[in-house]
């Protein structure tokens, strides 16, 4: 019983560290969302701020959540340090020495539970920093004890009392509040890191294979599918890798939006690289710059040929400390077109540069809206590839004049065939319409998929005849048809871009 | 023990404080080196901050030699050359309309290179000692935390003037720019908020008030001002603004105007009154002489067909509603173009008189914007670009001076560069501009200040110096509307806060002041 309270202290650690640990990715874009830049300019920017000390803090120690297993680790030490701090200056006796470890399990939850919070919190580091600056004040309660205990002998009673108070107003008070006002984020919300972080790395696959373990992905989540389909030209499979997104499941309160999670890296994607910069810079402004977005300047500054700005970016990336080695190989990019050609971001994102551009526009802060319309009516595709982008985004959209201008295209370009199936169940379906869009009577479609088109028809019409509601025929014929482009025609109307 | 630990802490000390000596064999290299901010070979007034700057050139280390008049001094801390105020002082005191002769040396894998001297040459004049900016990211549409700050450019010393996180909160942001002088000093001043606590605040002879320039008749609260010299009187340009987006110009953003006319603000009745508003113009950017008998501006001709431009002929419908005005001039930004005009103005009776052109731009196929005129009234200073009127986002935007007594234009190349150059300033003096500069990035504006000699010859224009040289490289703030004050601003941020919570006082509008 004696060493009770410090057997709690080691339950506590492992307990939070392999809850952090198991979220490893979560931690990795912490450190995604925030940044250290060395030297006095950076630290000069964050001591001018409230509570400036423990933000620049922070920020220095969540850069180790690069590593996750480590960050958690110093994490998890400092929560450790600061319960053994309140348990020597308080002293808790039997079961109240739970009380101690109160302020950092809420620590604990409240870092847990940030969700979609982390692309909007204006404090980078924030569980660090939370962390630290409670561990300092533990550490200012133990040492008041000490000093008490050694100095005087009396009024003990009353200390306590007084020294109990002040550390709830500053301990408890502050992830009491915060407790509130999160809430569990979704899976979804951990897909979409997972697969962000494989974007940012060119693992496609991971990209596609998290899309299809989702049970119902995001719009983001399958945008980002579909731009690892594009990059290893798997155009086909786009209905058969979970194509149909749901909104984003967050807090009411917090109105989720592509521009902030996503958009920098989208626009990369697809070679629109002014906008990928705007959004970068624009989400910077107001929720502090980040590696993620740092590093989307540098790749979008070298891509429009502004390399004095790049080399900014990158002499700000080098002086942190775990992503310098990134930077300096966008160096030698820098000073190498040949490095710069070769690498495979450029292969995958040069063929999507289209030359007949717009030359203003706004996406009114909808990314997804924004790329899909602007592919989708291409007007001249020149490459293959546009002319794939091109289609399948016609498809997303369900627009059947721009499918047929982009499919008569295609099938001219591609006179000894294949035609992907993709592309030829939506071409006969748009072609036995009532307004028909294309004219599909010179085309020479595969006899199957004619045939489980024409099936597809019947059965649709014989549940309808049923007096069906639309989901209960979603449900029927997604089993044999929930991968063609009839069924998504049909039944998948959630396409909330945001 | 302890004493010789202090003897060894104490040289420490002096060792750190000490000038390092310049190495005794070394190579030459005969090229100037390349150093940043770039102080090489230019002119700089007699009381400005030390130049610190750093050693580019390939090394660990490097060392540079100060010569001048009175002696020499050595400074190197790694690759920075920081060099100690009051011997920085010393020196421009002794150099008054001479050189200061600097050599550098760079120590790469422990051999010491030895490059060609350059000079910084010490103008006779003084400079203005304070300047004002407001720092902003250069972002597109979101802001967040705006200051607008003053900087003594004799020393380092820099302060808030205001900043916008005082009345900002989380749900709502303020906005706040075009800070403004009357004649260098700043008992008379103003600058605007939007949004959260919206209003100008006005400093009229040293008392702060709050009003809204916005009436009934105008198109929109005052937007760009001038201070009257010696009235209380202010030049506004009442605009409704936009933005649109380049997808894949390196330029960005094209801000436009959709409308805009000139209005006169009397500080001291709350009132305002249109200067000009004619038909098809697009009136900008007030600018008084320094007599203040003569107001300069920039106007645009812009006819809106209400045509869809982006639709073929063949497409085109006499039938079709017309398109709006904000769809027409992003359709056709590139016709946008701004001459330079002036307008008489009479003091007694406060009348305008006709308008006149004073400078051309549009049959040169560029647009001239923000003229400034310099103290002694002959110059005429302006950015010019290819169209538009917001130049700091164009890269191809150059600073261009008009000799108003010639009629020709002096040669601007050497404050000039490849990026944007935009708001030129004289000083009182009229001796130094200082102007926004995206030279060294592209992307962020620095403030830079050029000689402008007596005979009207500019001079190599050189960045405000910062404390430390790398300054510029890690902050990611652009400096904005640089202004020369001779002294500094009085009204504390603390009562600038509580004026801007208050309410703002309506002006009135007077119709009969327009001529």
């Amino acid at each position: 019983m004696k060493h009770s309270q410090y057997y709690s202290a080691l339950v506590f650690a492992i307990i939070a560290y392999a809850l952090l640990v198991m979220h490893s990715e979560y931690l990795y874009a912490l450190q995604d969302n925030s940044i250290f830049i060395g030297g006095h300019t950076f630290m000069q920017e964050l001591l001018n701020r409230n509570q400036g000390l423990w933000i620049w803090v922070g920020s220095y120690l969540t850069q180790f959540f690069y590593y996750p297993w480590l960050g958690a680790l110093m994490l998890t030490m400092v929560w450790v340090a600061t319960h053994l701090s309140l348990i020597v200056a308080f002293r808790p006796k039997g079961y109240w020495h739970i009380i101690p470890l109160l302020p950092v399990a809420f620590q604990l939850y409240a870092v847990m539970t940030f969700g979609y919070y982390i692309y909007y919190s204006k404090c980078p580091g924030y569980a660090f920093a939370m962390a630290v600056c409670i561990l300092v004040m533990s550490i200012v309660a133990m040492m008041i004890r000490l000093a008490i205990d050694r100095f005087t002998k009396i009024k003990a009673k009353f200390t306590n009392i007084v020294l109990a108070l002040c550390c709830i107003i500053y301990i408890v008070a502050n992830p009491v509040v915060k407790l509130y006002s999160w809430t569990y984020p979704s899976k979804n919300f951990f897909a979409e890191l997972k697969m962000y972080h494989a974007m940012d790395e060119c693992r496609w696959d991971d990209v596609i294979n998290e899309n299809i373990k989702a049970k119902e992905p995001t719009n983001f989540m399958v945008m980002m599918k579909n731009v690892a389909l594009i990059h290893t030209n798997k155009f086909d499979d786009m209905l058969k890798t979970n194509n149909c997104g749901t909104i984003y499941d967050a807090p009411d309160s917090l109105q989720v939006r592509t521009s902030r999670i996503g958009a920098p890296m989208l626009y990369y994607q697809f070679g629109q690289f002014n906008f990928a910069y705007r959004w970068a810079i624009e989400n910077s402004v107001e929720y502090g710059m980040s590696i993620r977005h740092m590093k989307i300047l540098i790749r979008s500054a070298m891509y429009n040929q502004e390399l004095d700005l790049a080399q900014k970016y990158i002499n700000l990336l080098k002086s942190t400390k775990f992503h310098r080695d990134w930077a300096i190989q966008k160096e030698r990019e820098i000073h190498s077109s040949t490095l710069f050609y070769q690498s495979e971001e450029c292969g995958n994102v040069v063929p999507l540069i289209v030359d007949d551009d717009v030359e203003l526009d706004n996406d009114n802060s909808n990314c997804l809206d924004w790329i899909i319309r602007y592919f989708s009516s291409i007007e001249k595709a020149k490459n293959e590839k546009q002319q794939n982008v091109a289609l399948c985004f016609s498809l997303v959209a369900k627009d059947g004049y721009r499918f047929a201008t982009h499919f008569i295209d295609y099938v001219k370009t591609h006179p000894q065939g294949p035609i992907p199936h993709l592309y030829q169940e939506a071409a006969i379906m748009f072609g036995s319409m009532p307004d028909e869009a294309l004219d599909i009577s010179g085309f020479d479609f595969d006899n199957i998929i004619a045939e489980r088109y024409n099936n597809f028809v019947r059965e649709f019409y014989a549940l309808k005849e049923q007096k069906l509601s639309d989901e209960e025929m979603a449900s029927k014929l997604k089993p044999l048809y929930g991968e063609t482009y009839w069924w998504y025609y049909y039944f998948y109307s959630d396409l909330v871009l945001y | 023990m302890k004493k010789s630990l202090s003897i060894i802490a104490l040289a420490a000390l002096l060792a750190a404080c000490g000038h390092p000596s310049v190495p005794t064999s070394y190579s030459s290299d005969n090229k100037v080196p390349v150093i940043y901010p770039d102080y090489t070979d230019v002119v700089v007034p007699s009381n400005i901050a030390p130049l610190n700057f750093a050693v580019m050139e390939q090394g660990t280390e490097a060392v540079a030699r100060f010569t001048f008049a009175g002696g020499e001094y050595t400074y190197g801390d790694g690759k920075k050359i920081l060099i100690d105020e009051d011997e920085w002082k010393e020196m421009l005191a002794a150099s008054k309309g001479k050189d200061i002769k600097v050599d550098v040396f760079a120590n790469n894998n422990g051999k010491w290179t030895a490059y060609k001297s350059f000079n910084i040459t010490v103008a006779d004049e003084d400079i203005d000692q304070y300047i004002s900016y407001r720092l902003i990211q250069p972002s597109y549409v979101a802001y967040e935390d705006l200051s607008i700050q003053q900087r003594d450019i004799t020393t380092f010393e820099e302060s808030t003037i205001y900043s916008n996180l005082s009345v900002s909160n989380e749900e709502e942001g303020q906005c706040i720019n075009c800070h403004s002088y009357k004649n260098y000093k700043t008992d008379n001043m103003l600058f605007h908020m939007r949004q959260s606590f919206g209003g100008t605040m006005i400093v009229d002879n040293g008392n702060v008030k709050k009003v809204d320039l916005k009436t009934d008749s105008t198109i929109s609260a005052g937007v760009y001002p001038a201070w009257h010299p010696t009235l209380n009187l202010i030049a506004f340009s009442t605009d409704k603004t936009g933005q649109s987006f380049h997808t894949k110009d390196i330029a960005k953003i094209e801000v436009q105007d959709t409308q805009s006319d000139l209005i006169l603000y009397d500080v001291d009745k709350d009132e305002v009154s249109y200067i000009s508003r004619e038909e098809n113009e697009l009136e900008i950017f007030p600018t008084w002489s320094p007599d203040g008998k003569t107001l300069y501006y920039g106007s645009a001709y812009f006819v809106y067909t209400g045509r869809d431009h982006d639709k073929p002929d063949s497409l085109q419908s006499d039938t079709a509603a017309p398109i709006a005005m904000e769809t027409e001039m992003i359709q056709r930004y590139k016709e946008c173009r701004y001459n330079l005009y002036k307008k008489s103005f009479d003091p007694k009776t406060r009348t305008f008189g006709e308008r006149e052109l004073v400078y051309d731009a549009v049959a040169n196929e560029k647009s001239a914007t923000l003229p400034r005129i310099s103290p002694d009234g002959r110059y005429i200073a302006f950015a010019e670009g290819n169209w538009g009127c917001f130049h700091v986002w164009h890269p191809e935007a150059d600073i261009q001076i008009l000799d108003l007594k010639t009629g020709n234009k002096v040669t601007t190349s050497p404050m000039n560069s490849k990026r944007s150059e935009s708001y030129p300033v004289w000083s009182s003096n009229g001796r130094w501009i200082i102007f926004e500069s995206r030279r060294d990035d592209g992307n962020y504006t620095r403030p830079y200040i050029a000689y402008f000699d007596k005979k009207g010859k500019v001079h190599k224009a050189f960045a405000v110096p910062q404390k430390d040289p790398s300054f510029y490289t890690f902050f990611l703030r652009s400096f904005n509307r640089p202004e020369f004050m001779v002294e500094s601003v009085k009204i504390s941020p603390k009562e600038f806060t509580s004026v801007a919570k208050t309410d703002a006082r309506k002006v009135t509008f007077k119709e009969d002041a327009k001529k």
